[in-house]
Parts: structure tokens; C-alpha cells; sequence
């Protein structure tokens, strides 16, 4: 053995008897077992709980139609309400302009007079982009949104736009990948983090993972990160989840009970992990999501496979 | 005075003392103090098994793993008094554990160590930070508190599976166990507690 491992074994073996003057203390903890949680008592469910535990998937599904369907009702309603303060402020001074987005323009010695009208008008226009965005998440979600259909098809259009522009980015070696990237960024546009996160994609070449599609978002102020790349030959057939420590990330099957298991912030409180298909591609996720939205977002790469 | 070589044996105890109950620790303690042969017999009793195991789990063979609990034995005589230890499970856990990797270490040199052993040192090996500069090795006092401080400072469950993986040597499916944890799951903490202690000796400015 070369003097270098040598040196490294003699100072693990020093590590390793160094523990032996850990504290008492914290030995001593890890010999106790774990408390035993209390077990739940279990009754005879009655028969509305039955019921609900019977159809709990019909259910569910039913109370997120009636919430999707409220969501739009009250998105309709802001459009009006907008639409009827605009009607009657053009009322009351047909003299000021208006402009496409349905924000009045004061004349510009009115506007000195209330410096408090910028601000108003910044607020207007924000309002209006949540509510554009609103409308094309109906879009995006198959919803006839009637008069938000002019802004949804030019997001349809701005979509198709970005689209074509990854289609260059993927080399045609790698289609089948590319293919699976679009899924996910007609997913993550169409259900999540849509308008105007700010987001960037891109491609990398790793020495270790090879070639990788990345994402990234700004969310809240907090960074979301994608990235896609295909497991080494090697470590495709082995356990994918001792290949992924091997290669420094936690990987997941999607087969797997990955919801259950992925959960394990870092320090910082980021969640960092990898989900792998059948194919040997990696979805790795870093971000500060909770777990809730982790899965919602993961789901539609495992609903893509 | 006879010690004990793999059978315990025992000139004056009496029928009760022999078999039957285990002694507490104080009341062992007091045997030792006394000067007592029946505290070897005692120990046996109480803690021969949970010795037998660490020693197991190191070396990997029934008849070292036996002469090192044998010594145990012997060096516990020894050390007390003066010592009093306050947990007397960990004080002969530990003396055992050090006679282990000695012996360990001896059997390597001849060959090459198999067994939970060399897969934890490997592993362990991770955590030394790759330093080439010609500073001497930090002292084993000082890397012993360093460690100690290290260990404070993990969440309570990533320090007790660290611990029974490189002071205990038990493998990943026992310790999932103890703990009711899934097995990637004591591996990711492993894997993340020795990334966390590189850089914590790198921090340190530790070369081993």
C-alpha cells in the first residue's frame, strides 16, 4: 500500500479511536430506545366516516373541482369589477386616456398635485398582473376564460415562443430527454410558478453526471432549481440510492415511496434530492419548498414518465 | 488470585451471588473497592454480553471477541479503584472497544481485516480532510474534544446513528431497527454526518 494510504487508514484508525473518549452522555442516549409512540385507538367508524373514508379519492377530487370552479368565479369577478372602475372613470373625465391594460393615465399637472397617484397606479398594475396570471392558469388549465382569452392566447403565444427556443437548446441525441424536459416546463408553466417568476434555463456539462438541463426560479425570494441529467452507465442497474451517495445526492425512484421518504431539510433548510425514472434520468430538485408543494411539482415529472 | 480466562471462575462466591440476580452498579463497585474477586463474576453477569457484542462486532471472531472481554475484565480490576466509574456499562464498553480495535489492528497487519469493521473505517476515512501541508497532527486530546464538541452540536437522532455506527460497529439494518428508521435513511444521515464532520475538521484546521 502507498505511504499516502497508509497515512489515510492510520488517521482514520485515529478518528475511529479517538470516539472512544466520546461523552458518556451522548453514549449513553443512544443506547435508550426510541419512546414508543402511543398507539391510536382505533373505532368502529360510524357511517358518514365510513362513507368519506370509502370515497375519500372521489371526494377529493370533488373539492378540487368546486375550488378550481370558485377560483375562476372569483377571477371573473375582478376582471368585471376592474372593467366597471375603468368604464366609470373614463366616465367621470373622458379627457384622461386609458391604455390596453385598463389603467388610467392622470394628466401630468394632476398627477404632481397627488404624488399619491403613482403609487396607485404601480398597485393597479400589479393587480392587473395577478389577475392576468390568474386568467392564464385558467387557460393553461383547458378553462374558457371568455374576455381573458386575448391575454391567454398571447401567453399561449409567449409559451409556444419559450418552447421552440428549448427545442433548439436540446441536442437531437438526446430527444427522448428533451422530450421529457418539455413535459416538465409545459407542467411547471401550466400548474405551477407561472407569469412572472423570475426564470432562467439552461444547459451544463458536469464531469460526473455528464450533460444537464437546468431550471431555475426565483419564488418568493426564495431560488427553485431543476436540473435533468442521465444516471452514469454503472450506477443505472446497482441501488439507486447508494449510486446517489456515491455521486454526493440523495436519489429516489419513482416507483418508489418517495413522498414519504425524501423529506430531510438541510441546515439551511433547503431540500435537496433526486428523483430517478426507469430510464435512468434524474430530476434533481433544490429549493426551499415545503414539502407539499416539493410533491406537487415533482408529481407532474412522475406523471410524465 | 486467580483471574478469568473465558470461563469465570470463582473461589468464594456464594450460590446467590453466582447466579440468580444481577448486582447493581454501586453495589459491583463496592465488590471492586473491596477488592472483592466476586465484582469479575458480577460484571460477567451484568455487562459480559453487552462487552461480547462490541467486541464481536469489531474483530468478527468468537475466540478474540472472548479473550478481549476477558481483558476487560482484567483492566477493570486494575483500574478500579482508584477509578469510580459513574456508568460502568460505558467505562467497560469503552476499555473493550479500545482492546478490540488493538487487537484489530495487530490481525490487520497480518492480513487484511474483513468484516463491519473495515467497511466503517472505510467509510470514516471520508471524513479526513485532505490536507498535505507538513503541520504536525493535531494531539488526541485535542481531537478528542473536537469530536466531543462535534457530536454536541448534531441533531440528537444523526448523533445517536453515528454513534452506534462508528462506536458500536453495528450495521445499517440494526441500527434502522433500534431506531425504527428506514435503511436510506441511516444511510443518508450517515452519508450527511460524515460530510459534516470533514468540514468541520477542515474548519478546524484538523490534520490527522
Amino acid at each position: 500500500m502507498s505511504d499516502r494510504g497508509q497515512g489515510k487508514e492510520n488517521s482514520t484508525m485515529r478518528l475511529m479511536e479517538a470516539l472512544s473518549a466520546v461523552d458518556e452522555e451522548l453514549l449513553e442516549r443512544s443506547e435508550k430506545e426510541p419512546e414508543q409512540k402511543e398507539p391510536i385507538p382505533v373505532k368502529m367508524p360510524g357511517r358518514v366516516y365510513g362513507f368519506v373514508l370509502r370515497n375519500k379519492g372521489i371526494l377529493a377530487a370533488c373539492l378540487c373541482v368546486a375550488l378550481l370552479a370558485a377560483g375562476f368565479r372569483v377571477s371573473r369577478l375582478r376582471l368585471d369589477d376592474e372593467a366597471a372602475k375603468t368604464k366609470s372613470a373614463r366616465e367621470e373625465s373622458p379627457e384622461m386616456g386609458t391604455n390596453l391594460m385598463g389603467i388610467t393615465a392622470f394628466p401630468a399637472e394632476e398627477a404632481e398635485a397627488t404624488p399619491n397617484l403613482q403609487d396607485t397606479m404601480a398597485e393597479k398594475a400589479e393587480d392587473f398582473h395577478e389577475i392576468r396570471d390568474d386568467v392564464a392558469n385558467d387557460v393553461g388549465a383547458g378553462n374558457d376564460v371568455g374576455a381573458g382569452n386575448v391575454e391567454g392566447s398571447a401567453t399561449d403565444e409567449r409559451k409556444q415562443q419559450e418552447d421552440d427556443s428549448i427545442t433548439e437548446s436540446v441536442p437531437e441525441d438526446s430527444l427522448a430527454m428533451g422530450d421529457r424536459a418539455l413535459q416538465l416546463e409545459r407542467y411547471l408553466d401550466n400548474y405551477y410558478l407561472p407569469g412572472e417568476c423570475d426564470r432562467d434555463s439552461y444547459t451544463v456539462t458536469d464531469d460526473i453526471k455528464g450533460e444537464i438541463y437546468a431550471w431555475s426560479w426565483v419564488d418568493g425570494g426564495y431560488l427553485v432549481s431543476l436540473r435533468l441529467w442521465e444516471l452514469p452507465d454503472g450506477e443505472k442497474t446497482g441501488n439507486i440510492h447508494d449510486a446517489g451517495l456515491k455521486l454526493g445526492i440523495e436519489l429516489f425512484e419513482t416507483e418508489s415511496d418517495w413522498k414519504e421518504e425524501f423529506w430531510e431539510p438541510e441546515e439551511d433548510g433547503r431540500v435537496w434530492f433526486g428523483l430517478v425514472d426507469r430510464n435512468g434520468v434524474v430530476l434533481e430538485y433544490c429549493g426551499y419548498l415545503d414539502k407539499e408543494k416539493t410533491i406537487l411539482l415533482l408529481t407532474g415529472w412522475e406523471q410524465a414518465e | 488470585m486467580k483471574l478469568f480466562c473465558r470461563n469465570i471462575v470463582i473461589k468464594d462466591g456464594t450460590a446467590e451471588m453466582s447466579g440468580g440476580w444481577k448486582l447493581k452498579d454501586t453495589e459491583i463497585l463496592d465488590l471492586y473497592f473491596q477488592r472483592d474477586q466476586r465484582a469479575l463474576a458480577e460484571t460477567q453477569k451484568a455487562y459480559g454480553n453487552y462487552c461480547y457484542s462490541i467486541a464481536w462486532r469489531i474483530l468478527n471472531d468468537k475466540e478474540d471477541a472472548e479473550e478481549c472481554v476477558n481483558d476487560t475484565w482484567l483492566k477493570a480490576w486494575n483500574a478500579i479503584p482508584p477509578s469510580r466509574p459513574m456508568k460502568l456499562s460505558l467505562f467497560l464498553g469503552t476499555i473493550t472497544r479500545n482492546l478490540s480495535l488493538d487487537r484489530w489492528k495487530g490481525k490487520k497487519a497480518m492480513k487484511r481485516g474483513r468484516g463491519e469493521t473495515q467497511v466503517a473505517l472505510e467509510e470514516l476515512s471520508e471524513c479526513i480532510p485532505n490536507n498535505d501541508c507538513t503541520e504536525d497532527a493535531v494531539e488526541a486530546a485535542e481531537l478528542e474534544r473536537l469530536l466531543n464538541s462535534f457530536l454536541h452540536m448534531l441533531p440528537e437522532r444523526d448523533c445517536n446513528v453515528f454513534l452506534r455506527r462508528y462506536w458500536y460497529v453495528e450495521d445499517y439494518a440494526a441500527i434502522a431497527e433500534r431506531y425504527g428508521l428506514k435503511l436510506n435513511t441511516v444511510k443518508t444521515s450517515l452519508f450527511r454526518t460524515r460530510n459534516k464532520l470533514k468540514d468541520f475538521l477542515m474548519k478546524e484546521g484538523i490534520v490527522l
